[in-house]
């Protein structure tokens, strides 16, 4: 399969982070250099998956790490420090998609895809790739956000809703309903 | 084909691999087919963007962010100084209209403070210049008070000097 995403147990990994990131705070570089190693792919990846453009990605994911690190200080560790970061990513690519008047959603609808017409279909990798792309498009902002969160970066229900600003429990509904409309896609 | 949510709700605890799952995840994985297709979604969303994310270069992008926030800081020190000198020049204009506008001129003569404490005497107003030099000089020859001016009050009625002048006038 791709590239891992966490295994770890959270509470070990933010303790590890929290850890960097105090050392940082005290002047180690070298925390830095090993918290972006930690964490800037997986920004990636999430940013793309949430609709952005390859040539902007890694702009992007240097600017979700500057934010990040001006103020690290604001980090207390109610969400883990992945799904923060996380969230500073989205709420810049939507600032983004907003100063763009949404020409990035058009994009993606316009790109041939596989017709779903016959479910049977085996679809090559790259086309799964942009129908699940197009797919999470349509899901609600915090729909998609929590699905990606937990299918993707394997956060718990309750870190997920700390760095979202909602509940475990709607956490779950979202994650539910997200689950149900895109598993249609491997029918 | 009902939801099923065993793997929804183990995910973030099962790991990457199958292989490495229990036998007890395993079978119910090849059991449920809602499971299964929940399983290759996942495995389809974390894959996304990896031909773009295997160039990913830790170490640029480290240094990339590095080089911002020493700009950062760099910025922010210089608006800082701006902010300070601007605001002890405006101090320092403040202070110059507050010192040169409050004091005061000396060649202008201030009011008189005590312009309610003239004694008016309309007796007197009428008198020639002669006879105000005799009025004053029959109040400096009084006995009771040492002649002083201070103490022939016309209103004091244990002093009937001026009385007495007056009276000498209007016969």
């Amino acid at each position: 399969m791709s590239a891992p995403t966490t295994t770890r147990s959270s509470a070990s990994a933010s303790t590890t982070d929290q850890s960097l990131v105090a050392a940082y705070r005290g002047g180690d570089q070298r925390a830095a250099a090993e918290l972006v190693s930690r964490h800037g792919a997986a920004v990636g990846r999430f940013l793309y998956s949430l609709g952005a453009g390859a040539d902007d990605l890694e702009d992007l994911v240097q600017e979700t790490l500057f934010r990040a690190f001006r103020r690290l200080d604001t980090w207390r560790g109610e969400s883990s420090f992945r799904s923060w970061l996380l969230t500073i990513g989205s709420n810049l690519l939507k600032d983004q998609v907003r100063g763009r008047k949404g020409r990035r959603h058009v994009e993606l609808e316009t790109q041939q895809i596989a017709s779903a017409a016959d479910p049977h279909h085996d679809l090559a990798q790259g086309e799964i790739e942009e129908r699940l792309k197009q797919e999470l498009s349509r899901l609600p902002r915090l729909q998609r956000e929590v699905f990606l969160l937990r299918a993707q970066h394997g956060r718990e229900y309750a870190d997920i809703a700390s760095a979202l600003g909602t509940t475990a429990g709607a956490a779950r509904v979202h994650y539910h309903h997200a689950v149900k409309r895109l598993k249609e896609l491997f029918r | 084909m009902s939801d099923c949510v065993w793997l929804s709700d183990r995910l973030s605890a099962l790991p990457d691999d199958p292989a490495d799952w229990s036998s007890e995840d395993l079978r119910h994985l090849d059991a449920c087919e809602s499971c299964r297709r929940e399983w290759e979604l996942v495995r389809a969303t974390r894959g996304l963007g990896d031909g773009l994310l295997a160039a990913f270069d830790a170490g640029a992008t480290t240094s990339a962010v590095r080089q911002r926030l020493r700009q950062a800081r760099t910025d922010r020190t210089r608006q800082i100084r701006a902010w300070v000198f601007a605001g002890m020049a405006a101090a320092a204009a403040v202070s110059a209209v507050v010192l040169t506008g409050n004091r005061p001129d000396p060649l202008l003569r201030s009011e008189p403070v005590a312009t309610g404490f003239r004694i008016p005497l309309p007796e007197l107003d009428g008198l020639q210049p002669a006879e105000l030099d005799s009025v004053l000089q029959t109040m400096e020859r009084s006995p009771a008070t040492g002649g002083t001016l201070e103490s022939a009050s016309p209103g004091n009625p244990e002093n009937g000097d001026l009385d007495i002048v007056l009276e000498s006038w209007e016969g």
